[in-house]
Formats: structure tokens, C-alpha cells, sequence
């Protein structure tokens, strides 16, 4: 019988009733638990429940790939603050320290009904309870002319790999004086600094290695995360190199031409010289396969994160539809123990406790200058709701901005070895 | 900062009573919520690395006092405020009692 916390939290799952409708509980067997995605979301479910559970359950992560680059602190890697092995990451801890069973193949369809799991392979799993984390999809066709081909030369570098090896790279070969346009995605989308961080450590690179270089930021919002700290930031840094222009300045963003390397707006066309394209984005496509998205991403029970359309399956991280909180790295780490807590006690009947969630989001806009933004939350009825939150100031001392990047180091090693260790 | 925090340190000890009391409470804190709230922490904090200060091993009362600085905001950092801002007495107790059985 679940135990239910003296927090009185236990009561929402319906306990041990429940439980026993699971097929493997009824034979006593271990029960099994799928993850589906060892990104910052799948790889922190994966491990908190394997560890928690102390072989309660029986765990299974598939990952697609053998090493995870990480998308946080890639624009670092680009600015050439970080090296490009520091951010990939493998899964040997998660199978030999947490004894999770790994499985690197690309997972196909979810049948909910039967709970199994088909792999692209041709192979299939089966779940008492099923954790998606895939992260995002790109949306190629959201931009006239952008397409899988138009990213070797305009890359997005939105999803973990090689494309922030190709933005540096161009980057650093760019024409002296040379124009690079960087295109944000529309909202929602993951990592809502994450264009704006690109600017600034771009910006850095040009100003050590090509400082006649202008860079051309062409927005489809009106207004962005942090704005008011990263104009500052760009004024006072790399003034005169970045021009900004949202809707109102270009009319609309009409098409790419990743050939002639030219950027229709409605107003006006610019040619570049290098550019990152970054599309509109939604939940990937094992979300879409499984049934349990509305639109473009997976509404989930704040509490659980188990999603509205299916009971047994829960989404994590930037495929869910998290309300307030930003699609994040720490969001997806925070809503994975959420789920990892609530999937224990209806599964071994371990005690649920409370459900809280956490996010910071630190960006560098240059040499020792951070600055962050973060909130906590907790899980109303409906909606996970913002109980508190703070930001970096404008005109904080330089002693302040260097302790705030500093944090950002120590929060990235935290949670790459809360994920991976 | 921690001259800031001796002198909240300081004020904050205020009878030998308060401390029995508080000694007494750790003794009979619930670790395995301790251990569930720690999840928040972990995220950031981690055994050794730069940047945020290891949290295995502190002292239970220390620790006690110390988070109860950054809830009232006597100590400063946005983030630390921000975590501890909505810890209850007893969530800071069963944290301060995981962290402290934990060797750094
Ligand atoms: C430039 C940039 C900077 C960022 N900076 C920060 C930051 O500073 N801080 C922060 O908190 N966040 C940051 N983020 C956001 C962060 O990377 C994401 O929000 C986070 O990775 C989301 O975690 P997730 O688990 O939802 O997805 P992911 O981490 O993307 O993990 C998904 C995993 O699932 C795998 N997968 C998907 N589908 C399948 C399938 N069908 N079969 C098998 N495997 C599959 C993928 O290979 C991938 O490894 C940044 C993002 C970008 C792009
Ligand atoms: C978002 C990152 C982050 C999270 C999450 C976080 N901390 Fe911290 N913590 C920090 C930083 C940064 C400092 C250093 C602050 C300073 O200089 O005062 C710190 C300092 C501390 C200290 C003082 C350590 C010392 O030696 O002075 C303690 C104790 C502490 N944190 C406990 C916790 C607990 C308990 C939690 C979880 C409820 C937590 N922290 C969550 C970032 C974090």
C-alpha cells in the first residue's frame, strides 16, 4: 500500500489500487519502467529512479546517441570559452553506476493500449510506465526556403551535435568586415536567452578576430528574455557591431535562400556572409507517435507530469507543455525528479512527497559578465504556477557579474553530473 | 560573505535552550525527505568543481543557520534566497540533516 506523506501528497495517485492493475505488479514481478530520450529530462528520470528504487524497478533508457553534447553552453563552446569535448557527455555511469539498461537505438511508435515500445530497429519494450523526454523537432518548413539542406550553410544549432561546430566554424571564416544574420526562433521554444547568449559570445569572437564584422539579429518578436540586460550588455561590450531588428523595423520575415545566402523580409533583404537559422519548434516526434500531443507539444497533470491523454506515459522538459516555466535543461532536470517521485510511489509504493519545481538560466554576454534569471514553482491544479522568481539588474558592479558566471560554471558540472554520474 | 555570516551566526545562537532544541529536532528529522528536497539542490551543488560551494558534510546546526540567513535574506545571493525563500522550518531541518550525514 502506497504510505501517503505526512505532506498528505500520496492521496492524488489513488495508492495501491491502481497499482495492481499494472500486469507486472500482478505477478510480482519487477516492474518495468521505459525512458524514451537521455537528454536533460530522460537521463535525470532514468537515474533517479534507478537509484531510488534500489532495484524496485526495472529501468530502461533509450538514447539514440552514444554521446550527448550538451545544447547548454554550446554558445560558450562558440564564443571559445569552453572546449568541444567539456560538453559531451556518454552513458556509462547510468548503466554501470545506476545498473540502467541502455539502449542506444531510435524508438519508432508507442502503443499505448498494449504499453510497448517499438524500436526503429525492429525490436520492442515493454512498460508498466513510460517516460518521454525527446526534447524538440524542428519545424523546417515554419521559414520559406529552410529545409535539412539549407542548415549546412545557415545551421541552427538547436539540437545537441555538430551544428555549433559548423557556427563557429563559419564564424571564424567569415570575410574581414563580413555580416553575419542571426534569425531567433519564434515563441515557444527552448532555452528562451539562448539566441541572444549566441549574439553576444559571436559578437566576442568577431571583436577578438574580425572586428569590422557587423552581426544582423532578424526577430520574428516584438521582445525578448533578459532584453534590456543584453542591449546594455551589447552597448557597452561590442558597441556599433550589433544591429537588432524586430517585426517592426523588418515587416516580417519572408523567406531564406541558403545559396545566395540572402534573408527576405518584408521590407527589406539582407545578405550574409554567415548565418544561423534557428525554426520554430515542437515536441519530438516520438510525442507526436505516442498520441499524447495537443497541437505542437504534450500537455501534462503538474503534479505527476503524467500526460492529460495517457495515464501511464509522462512527459519531461521541453516536449511538455510546462506553462510558466521555461523550456529548459534545468526545467527538464527539475520536472524529471517531479516524475521520478511520483512514478516510484504508484509503481513500489514508496512515499510521494510534495511536488516543487526549480529553473535558473544564466547567459554570458561576455568576459565574466553573467547575468541569470530563475524562478521556482509549484504545481497548481491546471498549471505549474511561478511561486517566486528574481533577475540579474542593470548596472550590477563587475564583481557581481563575474560571481553570477562563475555560479553558471558550478550549476553546469551540478547538473551534468546529476544527469550523468 | 562570510563575515556576513558569522555575524548572522552569532545572532542567531541565542540560548543554550534554542540550541538543545534544535539538536533535538535533527536528531528526529525525517532523512528520506530530507534526501527528496535535496534533489533541488543537486542540481547546482555538486561534491567538489568551481563555481558553488560543495554542501556535503556542513554541520547540521550550521547548516540550519545558514539557510535560515538566506531565507530572511541576510545573507545575499538571488539564487540561495530564491531556494530558501519558501523552505519551511522543518524542510530545513530534514536538508540540514541529509546534508550532514553525507561526507564531503
Ligand atoms: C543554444 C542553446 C543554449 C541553451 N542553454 C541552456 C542553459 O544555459 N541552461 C538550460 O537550462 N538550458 C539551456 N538550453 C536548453 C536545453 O538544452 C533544453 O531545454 C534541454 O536539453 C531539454 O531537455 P529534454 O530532456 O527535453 O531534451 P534533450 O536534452 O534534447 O534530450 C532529448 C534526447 O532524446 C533523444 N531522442 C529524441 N527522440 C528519440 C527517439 N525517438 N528515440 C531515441 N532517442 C530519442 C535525443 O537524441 C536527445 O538526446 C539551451 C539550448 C540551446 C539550443
Ligand atoms: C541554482 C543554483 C543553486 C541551487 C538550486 C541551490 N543552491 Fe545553494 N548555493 C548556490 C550558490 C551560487 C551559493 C553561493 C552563494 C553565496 O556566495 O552566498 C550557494 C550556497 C549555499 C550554501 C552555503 C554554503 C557555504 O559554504 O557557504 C548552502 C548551505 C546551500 N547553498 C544550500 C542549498 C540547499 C539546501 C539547496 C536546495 C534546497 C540549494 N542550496 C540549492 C546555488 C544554488
Amino acid at each position: 500500500m502506497t504510505s501517503i506523506s505526512r505532506r498528505g501528497f500520496g492521496g492524488l495517485f489513488g495508492a495501491s489500487a491502481l497499482g495492481l492493475a499494472m500486469p507486472s505488479l500482478a505477478f510480482g514481478a519487477v516492474p518495468k519502467v521505459v525512458v524514451i530520450g537521455g537528454g536533460a529530462g530522460g537521463a535525470t528520470a532514468a537515474r533517479y529512479l534507478a537509484k531510488d528504487s534500489k532495484g524496485a524497478l526495472d529501468v530502461t533508457l533509450v538514447e539514440a546517441s552514444k554521446r550527448y553534447y550538451t545544447c547548454f553552453y554550446s554558445n560558450l563552446y562558440i564564443g571559445g570559452f569552453r572546449k568541444y569535448g567539456s560538453i559531451g557527455h556518454n552513458y556509462y555511469g547510468l548503466a554501470v553506476n545506476n545498473r540502467i539498461n541502455v539502449v542506444h537505438e531510435w524508438a519508432a511508435s508507442v502503443d499505448g493500449a498494449a504499453r510497448t515500445v517499438n524500436l526503429a530497429s525492429g525490436g520492442k519494450l515493454s512498460y508498466d510506465k513510460l517516460v518521454l523526454s525527446p526534447g524538440i523537432a524542428l519545424k523546417y518548413d515554419s521559414i520559406a526556403g529552410y529545409s535539412p539542406q539549407a542548415q549546412g550553410r545557415m545551421p541552427h544549432g538547436w539540437t545537441s551535435g555538430t551544428q555549433a561546430q559548423q557556427i563557429r566554424n563559419q564564424v571564424l571564416t567569415m570575410k574581414k568586415g563580413g555580416t553575419f544574420v542571426m534569425m531567433p526562433p519564434p515563441n515557444p521554444y527552448r532555452c528562451p536567452p539562448g539566441p541572444y547568449e549566441r549574439v553576444s559570445m559571436i559578437a566576442h569572437l568577431l571583436k577578438e578576430r574580425n572586428p569590422t564584422a557587423k552581426i544582423i539579429v532578424l526577430d520574428p518578436k516584438e521582445k525578448f528574455s533578459k532584453m534590456g540586460l543584453f542591449t546594455a550588455g551589447w552597448e557597452k561590450h561590442y558597441p556599433g557591431m550589433i544591429e537588432w531588428l524586430g517585426p517592426d523595423s523588418h515587416g516580417g520575415i519572408k523567406s531564406v535562400n541558403h545559396e545566395t545566402m540572402e534573408i527576405v523580409t518584408d521590407l527589406d533583404t539582407f545578405k550574409a556572409d554567415a548565418a544561423s537559422v534557428v525554426p520554430a519548434q515542437r515536441a519530438g516526434s516520438i510525442a507526436m507517435a505516442a498520441g499524447v500531443t495537443d497541437g505542437d507539444w504534450a500537455p501534462i497533470i503538474p503534479a505527476t507530469m503524467a500526460s492529460k491523454a495517457d495515464p501511464n506515459i509522462h512527459v519531461l522538459g521541453d516536449a511538455s507543455v510546462a506553462s510558466s516555466m521555461p523550456k529548459s535543461g534545468f526545467s527538464a532536470n527539475s520536472q524529471a525528479k517531479v516524475a521520478a517521485n511520483a512514478i516510484r510511489g504508484e509503481l513500489t509504493g514508496s512515499r510521494v512527497y510534495d511536488p516543487r519545481f526549480a529553473n535558473t538560466c544564466w547567459s554570458l554576454i561576455a568576459t565574466n559578465d553573467g547575468i541569470k534569471v530563475g524562478a521556482n514553482y509549484k504545481a497548481g491544479s491546471e498549471k505549474i504556477d511561478v511561486v517566486d522568481k528574481f533577475v540579474s539588474q542593470g548596472g550590477e558592479s563587475a564583481d557581481v557579474r563575474k560571481t553570477t558566471y562563475e555560479e553558471s560554471i558550478g550549476w553546469y558540472n551540478g547538473i551534468t553530473s546529476d544527469m550523468f554520474s | 560573505m562570510f563575515g556576513a555570516m558569522s555575524a548572522v551566526m552569532f545572532g542567531a545562537i541565542s540560548s543554550a535552550a534554542a540550541q538543545t532544541d534544535l539538536a533535538d529536532q535533527i536528531a528526529k528529522a525525517d532523512l528520506g525527505y530530507g534526501e527528496y528536497l535535496a534533489g533541488e539542490c543537486v542540481t547546482c551543488h555538486r561534491k567538489s568543481g568551481a563555481g558553488i560551494p560543495q554542501i556535503n558534510g556542513i554541520e547540521a546546526e550550521t547548516f540550519v543557520i545558514i539557510m535560515k540567513a538566506y531565507r530572511s535574506k541576510d545573507l545575499d545571493n538571488k539564487v540561495m534566497q530564491m531556494m530558501a525563500g519558501r523552505l519551511d522550518d522543518e524542510q530545513i531541518i530534514s536538508l540540514a540533516a541529509y546534508f550532514s550525514s553525507l561526507s564531503n
